[in-house]
Formats: structure tokens, sequence, C-alpha cells
């Protein structure tokens, strides 16, 4: 349970210097005001100095990371994310930030199960209160009332 | 059938209604894994992908083993000890009170842990969530600065602070099950809801920021690139085991209280959906809150819960003090109602068999459960460069929920089954069962006590000891001044304590007619 305890709290303590390191400026959108990268819009990520790449790894400290290695033109240079979620960007010069892309439309396949996990679980408590409300009493034995 | 007992009969406290036990049951559940760790294991292991082996294992391994311990109460009208006994003979017995010697472990830490969320909510009318993030964190040399949580949580484990909350909680457990029951019932009246409430203030909080709608589907979108690894699978079993409060006795002895005829199989359903149902929402409220603030989800209760979620609430732009409190306060219900259904369990085992009154059942309990929560918030620092925990207490903890936490469940949930299965009869259970039942258990539920579940247990058990013989001893990597030899000597005396707690108790007489009614004198 504790494994990353401290890990994580030395991580915060790393990263906090780095906060603001790594700045991203998202390309405006049509009608709406983004606060973040989003994916498939480039974004112009500026780096507090000059390195030669930077590596950005999705989904970073889990099971199933994906790292990208970016080419670095310059202190500033656009990059365009494929995929949303969260992603640590780090540079070879050892700045990390993380970032989060929102999604460019909302996936379905989220959607899907979101909604089918929430029926599941909530319709599987609904029906078995139902049946806990709606049971008829046992003949044998005590009667416990519903509520008191 | 007829040899069990209508347990309402017998003078040792009964449920007053149907909704008075769901709302117990799903309250000792429900507890500070819920809030996180489902969440850190969804994005760990694939987001929506994880779903498809957390729904195998509720239906595979977690409705059956409640099913079980439901059932293993009811039939019996005892706690967890006296119940195997009587079920299935002195070996049960042994091994139930091994599972209680680990809860009372498990209970002492536990409660460190909520003493330490009910400083941190103290501290959140205060400056912890509001102040600049500065340090440096008090009684530890390096690192000098951090997030203000972070800085909060170091700085306070390392006082003597937590000693006090470490005792109201104590306190506020032993009020809630002072009369057993009847309190027990009024308590759980209360907090129950208000958990599903804050819980619900947090969501709308969470999904109502710029970013939060991304964060939850980001949760639900499943990445299939994991789905085969063996890990996922072994996550998703251990969870839902852990998850539901299986394997410690606990909903045994809730049981207990409950009349023969009650139908398990629906209550176990019930109880079951609700504590996922919770843990789906905990989701999408951390999922949206951690998102908006690109903070990383992957980490371990207590890191989840102490740094990023506060880091994360810190960082809304009104409302600070009140959603952190809100979330404190969350954090100390949730574990509150979860521990007090663990000393139920542990008092109601020593009142079965002794025969003793309510008042000193609980009093031999809390006695060595206040002296353990004490050891575990000691702030002598150890490790003032943080390499590991930082102080003694902490590093305790963390060492000693290692192998209690992480082994026993899985262990006592294992001979549980392997006992009831085929010293019991899984057919004899079944047919107790489906007596009452609106749903009919099939001849597949014997199979499953019988073969599946420990097959998965066992896999789960053998799996989780090889990546514990061939990843290194834990905790021996920290740099502990002077205290190296914790990673060794703890796992050894929690084996031996609980060994030997379990051969003394089980050697006891077993009183005949054990009352702990709430007339009984005190």
């Amino acid at each position: 349970m504790l494994r990353t305890l401290a890990v994580l709290a030395l991580g915060f303590v790393v990263a906090l210097p780095a906060a603001g390191q790594i700045t991203f400026e998202p390309a405006p959108v049509e009608n709406e005001e983004p606060s973040g990268p989003i994916q498939g819009h480039p974004t112009i990520v500026t780096l507090d100095s000059l390195a030669e790449s930077v590596q950005v790894i999705w989904r970073p400290n889990s099971a199933i990371p994906d790292t990208v290695n970016l080419e670095v033109t310059g202190q500033s240079f656009t990059w365009t994310p494929l995929q949303a979620g969260v992603a640590t960007m780090t540079t070879s010069n050892g700045t990390s930030q993380n970032v989060s892309v929102r999604y460019d439309s909302y996936p379905a396949s989220g959607i899907f199960i979101l909604i089918i996990a929430g029926t599941i679980l909530f319709g599987g408590a609904g029906f078995a209160m139902g049946k806990l409300l709606g049971g008829e009493m046992p003949e044998d034995g005590y009667q416990m009332p519903m509520d008191t | 059938m007829e040899e069990y007992t209508d347990n309402v009969a017998l003078d040792r406290g009964a449920w007053k209604s149907k909704f008075g036990f769901i709302l117990a049951a799903s309250g000792s559940a429900i507890g500070l894994g819920n809030i996180v760790f489902f969440a850190s294991n969804a994005y760990q292991y694939g987001g929506g992908a994880f779903y498809l082996p957390y729904f195998i294992a509720l239906f595979v391994l977690g409705i059956p083993v409640m099913i079980i311990e439901f059932s293993v109460g009811t039939m019996t009208g005892q706690s967890f000890p006296t119940a195997m006994r009587q079920l299935v003979g002195k070996k049960g017995e042994y091994a139930a009170w091994w599972t209680i010697s680990c809860a009372l472990f498990i209970t002492m830490y536990y409660i460190t842990i909520l003493g330490w969320a009910l400083t941190m909510f103290v501290g959140a009318f205060g400056g912890l969530l509001t102040d600049p993030a500065v340090a440096p964190f008090t009684g530890m040399e390096t690192p000098t600065s951090g997030p203000n949580a972070t800085v909060y949580f170091f700085g306070m484990i390392a006082t003597w602070a937590p000693m006090l909350s470490v005792a109201a909680i104590w306190a506020m457990t032993i009020l809630t099950l002072w009369r057993g029951t009847k309190t027990i019932e009024a308590a759980v009246r209360v907090f129950v809801p208000l958990m599903w409430l804050f819980m619900i203030i947090l969501i709308v909080r969470g999904v109502t920021l710029p970013g939060g709608v991304d964060g939850v589907l980001y949760l639900f979108t499943p990445n299939l690139d994991g789905i085969m690894d063996v890990n996922v699978w072994q996550g998703a079993f251990a969870q839902m085991f852990f998850s539901l409060s299986l394997g410690l006795g606990t909903m045994v002895a809730y049981a207990s209280y409950l009349p023969k005829n009650a139908d398990q199989v629906n209550n176990s359903m019930l109880v079951s959906f609700l504590n996922c149902g919770f843990e789906y929402i905990a989701g999408v409220a951390i999922f949206a809150m951690l998102f908006v603030y690109a903070l990383n989800p992957a980490g371990s209760t207590l890191s989840l819960s102490f740094f990023a979620i506060p880091q994360g609430i810190a960082a809304f732009p009104f409302g600070v003090k009140a959603f952190g409190a809100f979330f404190f306060f969350l954090l100390v219900i949730a574990g509150l109602t979860s521990a007090v259904s663990l000393v139920e369990g542990m008092a109601s085992s020593l009142i079965d068999k002794m025969g003793i009154s309510r008042a000193k059942g609980l009093t031999m309990v809390m006695i060595p459960g206040i002296i353990g929560s004490f050891a575990f918030a000691l702030p002598y620092v150890v490790d003032p460069n943080l390499t590991g925990d930082g102080t003694l207490g902490l590093t305790l903890l963390d060492i000693l929920d290692h192998w209690a936490f992480r082994y026993s469940l899985l262990i006592g949930g294992l001979i549980e089954c392997v006992l009831v299965g085929w010293v019991l009869g899984a057919d004899k259970l079944r047919t107790f069962v489906n007596q009452h039942s609106k749903f009919t258990l099939g001849k597949w539920f014997n199979v499953q006590i019988k073969f599946v579940i420990p097959i998965i247990l066992g896999s789960v058990i053998v799996g989780t000891l090889w990546q514990d013989l061939t990843g290194g001893l834990y905790g021996a990597a920290y740099e502990m001044e002077g205290w190296d030899w914790l990673p060794v000597a703890i796992p050894i005396f929690w084996i031996v304590a609980t060994l030997v707690m379990s051969f003394v108790l089980t050697n006891r007489p077993t009183h005949e007619h054990a009352p702990h009614n709430v007339t009984d004198p005190a």
C-alpha cells in the first residue's frame, strides 16, 4: 500500500521547482477557450532552457506506459499530441513536468464503458434493493422489518 | 439444517432492520481503499479495460465469498472463530483466530491512518491547503520544499499531535460499539449517507472544472495494451477481495446478528454493488480532479489521500478550505465505519468464545489496539532524508501493512473456502442458502467454492509471494539510522505473534451460551 509513498513525495518535491519551466500554449480553438493541450491540436511548448531532446511518457507510473521521443528544434517547438491523457514531459536537461491532454472529441468507448459499468453497478444495487423492499416475508422464523 | 438455532432467539443482540444491516455492512466494506485505491488501479491497468477483470472478479470471487461469509454468520449465529468451530471443527477455529489476530494488527495501523486523516481535517481549516508551498519538513533534513499537503503531512507525523487524533478515533470507535448493534446502527444511519453525499459533492466540483469531464472519460476509456498481462488480473482479484473487506471475519460477525432466514444472496449482491458503486463514483471524482491539474492518479492509498488529492483541491478556484474539509471528513467517516466493523469482529469473537460482557470484550481489543496505534504514530525520525518513510511509526506501518494486509486477507479467504467447501461441504452451505433466498444457487456454486476460488486465491498468493521473493525484502532499501533490522523483524514478529495468539485462543474453553446482549452487565 505504501510502497510509492516516499517515492511520490520525493517526486512531488523534485517536480515542484520544475513547475512552470515547461509551458504549453494551445493553439486557439474556435468557439472554445482551451485550458491546456488538446489531442490532435498543435501546442507550442516552451522550455526553460535549450534541450537536445524531450521525452513524453503517456500514462506514467502505470503498468502500460507509452514513451514517445520528440524532436526539439529550439527552446520553443510545436507539439501535436496524438492521444489524450496524463503524460510526463522530461527534457534531456532533467526538467520534468506533468501535462493533461484533453480529448478532441469525447471517446465513444469511454462513454460506453461509463454507461455500462454504471448500469451494472447501480442497476444491480437497485434491483437487489427492490427485492429487499418488495420481498415477501418468510413464513418461518423471525419477521425482520425493512426499516425502523 | 434444524440444528442451527434461530439467532434472534439468542440473547446476543440483533439488527433492528434489514436496512440497518445493509448500511452497516456496506459501511464496513467501503473504507479508505475504496476512495482512492480503485482509481489508482484503474489508471495503472488500462482505465476502462480494467473493468473487464474487475467485473469478472466481482461475480466470480467477490459476491460468492460474501455469500459464504454472511451464511457462516447466519447459520451459526456466532462470530467467525466459534462459527467455524461449530461448522468444521477445531482447525476451522484456529484458522479463524489467525485471521482475527491479523485483523487486530491491521486495525492498529488503520486507526493510526484515520488519526492522521483527522489531523489533516483540522489542518484543512488552517493553512494546509491555502498557504504557499514552503518547507522545511519539520524534523526532516531534506528535501526542503514541496507541495503544502506533503510538507504538512511529513511535518505532522514528526510531531506528537496525531497521538491525540488516534485517541479520539479509538474513542469514537468504542462509543459506536458500546451498545452493540443498537449504537452501530444509529451511527451508520448518519455516516453512510454522509459518505455518499460528500462524494457526490466532490464529483460535482470535479466535473465542473474545465477539463473535468475529460478526466472522467480518461478513467473509462479502455487501453487494451495490458489486458493480457497476468498482473492486471491478479490486481483485479486482489482489489476485489480487499475492497469488500473479505477474509477478516467482519462480515461473519455482522451477519451473525441477522435472523437465520435472511436472504444472503440478495444481501451479498446489494452490499457488493453498493461497495463497487461507491468505488465507481469515487473514481469519477478523483479522475476529474487529478486530470484537471495534471496530477498522476497512480500511487498508494496514503500518497493519493494525503498528497495528490489535497494538492488538486488546493488548486480549486474557490472553496478550497471547505472542499478540503469535506474530503478529509469523508476519509475519517469512511474509515471509521470500517474500523468499527474490524473491532466488532474481534470483540464479538472474544465474547462468543469466553462468554464475557461486551464491555470486557471491547476492552480486551482496545488495550492492545491503542498501544499498537500509538506505536504506529511514533514521531521519532529514523530517516531524515526521506528515502523511505521518515518516522519510525510510518516505517513500522508501511512494512507491517505490506505483509499483514497483502497476505492475511487472501490466505484467510482461501482457507475459509477450502474448509467450507470441502470439510463442511459446499452442498450443505448451498442448501442452507437456498432455503431462504429468492435466487437459487445452482451446483455451479459448489464448483466455485471448491475449485475456482481456491485456485484464483492460491494463484494470487503465489504470484504476490514470488514478487516479494524476487524483488528483494520489502523495506530493506530504506535508509533507517540504526533500525535496519525492521524489515526482517516485523514480518517474523507478525507471523509468530498471530500464530501464538491463534493457538492460545483456540485452546481456551469455549463458552456454551455466549451472552453479549445490550442488557448484559458491563
